[in-house]
């Protein structure tokens, strides 16, 4: 074998180097196939118009600013894109996890409900900048206050959000804000849970005003908890406390409304408990409003005596407070009560008070129903008299009101009642057989003239005549 | 086996592999790779050419004689298919190794997968950017600055020119600008491009997926050198969390479905890849030490991060590793009120315990 060949210049020096580190150096891109590419050199302006172009064209770009990276980012990127950048390069990244999930739930939301729904054509929050400035500040705000251990800031942060976006009527969004106020307040202990009281109110109102009653009523329950030996805890001169009340008295009422019909017990059930806080909220008009439908209710299940138990606690309150309208809408019921009982004297009783509180605020349609109803009740005990004048009134009021279906319906009656009051005297003169009667009807007939109540002529000839004839 | 220029056959000139210069050397195995010197043979062998040493004898070889034009069809795709899997092997081979830190073996690897790529994709394909990005980190490592800087340059040229680029593809990039940034010290720009990166692996994969959470741990690692200590502990926190369900979730699969069938192991999300398993050594082993060094350090951190790393020993089948952590975990949450925690802990340990 022929003897090894001395290495090739160079090899030796790149023994004693680490050889890892050198053909990276040497080749800093591996090798491309089809040679290298050369540049090529720049045309350049033959004639005088071309320099004199490409004189301007230099001028124009020495005027213009030169761009840094982010400028041109700025320009490239979407608007979101950009407010990304911003908030995650200041460290933000739990904003950043807040809006995207946002944005993408909305989004999500929408293929979800389809090109059918109103989703479809909604501007969706991405587009929205100001939104997203908005978000962005809160959001960024909530995230330094977190870091710092300072909830009550964050919980100040993201109600500014909730409230701003109840205000611009996006309420999927206050919704949000509101639910993670909630959770953000649980962790401030040092109030005492007053915050959390926020919470839970705000909460419980936005589910109520989205129609889901019975979660809503589970959020003001909390809060009613939360506030019941706290009575120093003030918002706009309201305790706590009372607001919870309140705010469970209208819940617990409009679920029981919503009720009526598919569970009669259960609506009874809530209305009680309505009512209830409405005794403790300490607020005389609430409790007797809450009174009230607790009666109505107990009404319509069949209970008249609770009923009308309740009825007249609204009445008394209702008198306290000068309320001629309440007062009204008291006797109505309790006369429809009394009504529905059998005891007609009772109602009738009940029902004037009505018409004359009606008559003392001049309250026109309140005085017509009255009037009506009066009318109604004179009718089924056969006082015609004063049905047909009571209908009269009804029917006057209205005319003058012009409303065409009180109209309508006070005209049929008051025809009704003056038709009752008729019948009496036509039923006697079809009775008696003699022609004064006869001829009574006959005129009745062409004339339409209400003489039954006269008392007969004198018999007179003809009439023997007739007599006569008969024998 | 040693080799002669001189004598080799006319008009052929055999490079070495990582260099390009007249080679001395060819491996004895596949006989179709050369070297110039026994250095870079070695250097070679640890970086990719153990794991691609007998696929390369059959990409190389020069085509036999195959008579019919259904054959040589039939042997062009083959071909490529080979090439393709290559180029994903020393792919995910040269990010494994720059997890563990080897960079300098990473280089190879990274090379042997670029110059597949240029043969499948052609020269100005995307298909090349992530190449680019390892060659770019890789150099990054090793210090070499400008380099990385032209690798990355060469990548964002590419990404820039094809707007249909995928996501994952420019938050990697991003990624490794990023680094590049925090290298030379620049942490302004450094923040920005980790942004650009986080932003777009959300689009891609959401905010919680573990392909995430590396932006957030380089932008932690970011803060912490810049001495906002907040918002690093915040970062390391949210990267914890996203490993830690992450992990879970693997950890209750591997659990629960029956030992039976093998391949169910193998779902998408009962399974890491090996460059993801370094990574989560890697990020998880760092957040720890940080954790461990922190004077102001709060137990639930420290008891989530022992978890995390338990549970990744166990589904590495080091179960005296994970049992030593998960005793670690149980030790610093016994002051944690959190019930829920201590319990999953509990629960694991007796998993541990019946593997054996």
């Amino acid at each position: 074998m022929a003897a090894i060949l001395p290495p090739i210049v160079g090899q030796r020096t790149h023994v004693n180097q680490p050889p890892a580190t050198e053909y990276v150096q040497q080749k800093s891109i591996p090798p491309i196939k089809g040679g290298v590419f050369k540049l090529q050199p720049v045309n350049k302006p033959q004639g005088k118009a071309d320099r004199e172009l490409m004189n301007k064209r230099v001028k124009l770009r020495a005027e213009q600013p030169l761009l840094t990276k982010t400028h041109t980012q700025k320009y490239r990127n979407t608007y979101i894109h950009n407010l990304s950048l911003d908030m995650l390069a200041a460290g933000f990244h739990l904003s950043f996890k807040e809006l995207f999930s946002l944005i993408n739930q909305q989004e999500a939301d929408r293929q979800r409900a389809g090109p059918e729904s109103v989703m479809w054509t909604q501007v969706m929050i991405i587009d929205e900048e100001e939104k997203l400035d908005m978000l962005q500040k809160y959001l960024t705000e909530a995230e330094t206050a977190e870091r710092k251990g300072e909830f009550e800031k964050v919980y100040n942060a993201r109600y500014e959000l909730a409230v701003y976006f109840e205000d611009s009527g996006d309420k999927w969004l206050s919704d949000h804000f509101y639910t993670t106020c909630l959770s953000t307040s649980t962790n401030v202990k040092s109030d005492g849970g007053r915050l959390q009281a926020e919470g839970e109110r705000n909460v419980g109102l936005a589910l109520e005003k989205s129609g889901r009653y019975f979660e809503a009523a589970e959020h003001f329950e909390l809060y009613y908890n939360l506030s019941c030996n706290h009575d120093d805890w003030m918002k706009d001169d309201v305790t706590f406390h009372r607001d919870a009340c309140i705010n469970l008295y209208h819940i617990n009422s409009v679920i029981g409304q919503e009720l009526q019909d598919s569970d009669p017990e259960q609506s009874l059930e809530f209305l009680l408990k309505a009512f209830n806080k409405a005794k403790e909220s300490c607020d005389r008009q609430l409790e007797g409003e809450a009174a009230y439908e607790l009666g109505l209710a107990y009404e319509r299940n069949g209970d008249g005596e609770t009923a009308l138990l309740h009825l007249n606690h609204f009445l008394e309150t209702c008198k306290r407070a000068e309320d001629d309208e309440g007062i009204g809408r008291a006797c109505d019921a309790i006369a429809k009560a009394y009504s529905r009982k059998g005891e007609v004297k009772e109602s009738i009783h009940y029902l004037q008070q009505f018409v004359e509180t009606a008559e003392r605020s001049k309250k026109e349609t309140e005085l017509s129903k009255a009037c009506h109803n009066l009318g109604n009740l004179y009718n089924k005990l056969g006082k015609y008299e004063e049905a047909a004048e009571y209908f009269s009134k009804a029917y006057n009021i209205s005319r003058s009101l012009g409303e065409t279906v009180s109209i309508n319906t006070n005209r049929v009656q008051y025809g009704i009642s003056m038709a009752h009051r008729m019948m009496a005297g036509f039923g006697a003169h079809l009775v008696d057989i003699s022609q004064p009667s006869i001829e009574r009807i006959v005129d009745w007939k062409s004339s339409r003239t209400d003489e039954f109540d006269k008392p007969f002529p004198e018999p007179s000839k003809s009439s023997a005549f007739f007599r006569s004839l008969d024998y | 086996m040693t080799l002669n220029p001189l004598s080799n056959p006319k008009g052929v000139k055999l490079l070495c592999e990582l260099c390009q210069k007249p080679a001395f050397v060819q491996c004895t195995i596949c006989r179709v790779t050369y070297y110039c010197g026994v250095e870079h043979q070695k250097a070679d062998w640890l970086g990719i050419h153990e794991k691609i040493c007998d696929n390369l004898a059959l990409l190389r070889q020069p085509a036999p004689f195959l008579p019919s034009e259904g054959e040589r069809e039939k042997r062009e795709a083959v071909l490529l298919d080979k090439k393709r899997q290559m180029i994903d092997l020393t792919r995910t081979t040269g990010q494994k190794l720059l997890f563990e830190g080897k960079h300098e073996q990473a280089v190879p690897a990274a090379m042997q997968s670029l110059r597949f790529a240029i043969d499948v994709y052609g020269l100005s394909s995307i298909e090349l950017v992530p190449s680019y990005l390892i060659l770019g980190e890789a150099s990054i490592g090793l210090g070499r600055l400008s380099q990385a800087e032209e690798y990355l340059a060469q990548g964002q040229w590419t990404v820039l020119k094809t707007p249909e680029c995928s996501n994952a593809i420019k938050s990697k990039l991003y990624r490794n600008l990023g680094l590049l940034h925090a290298a030379k010290g620049e942490y302004d720009e450094a923040l920005r491009n980790l942004a650009d990166d986080i932003y777009h692996a959300s689009v891609e994969f959401g905010t919680d997926d573990i392909r995430t959470s590396g932006g957030y741990f380089h932008m932690a690692n970011v803060f912490f050198r810049q001495g906002k200590m907040e918002i690093a502990d915040s970062l390391y926190r949210q990267v914890t969390d996203i490993w830690y369900n992450h992990l879970d979730s693997i950890v209750k699969c591997r659990t629960k479905t029956p030992e039976t069938p093998k391949g169910m192991f193998y779902k998408m999300f009962c399974f890491l890849d090996e460059a993801q398993e370094a990574e989560a050594v890697q990020v998880l082993n760092s957040i720890y030490d940080i954790r461990e060094h922190q004077p102001n350090r709060k137990a639930p951190d420290l008891a989530l991060i022992c978890h995390a790393l338990a549970m990744l020993y166990f589904i590495f089948h080091q179960v005296k590793k994970a049992k030593e952590f998960g005793r670690k975990a149980v030790v610093t949450s016994d002051s944690n009120p959190d019930e829920n925690f201590s319990r999953k802990i509990v629960e694991f340990m007796k998993i541990c315990d019946n593997v054996k």
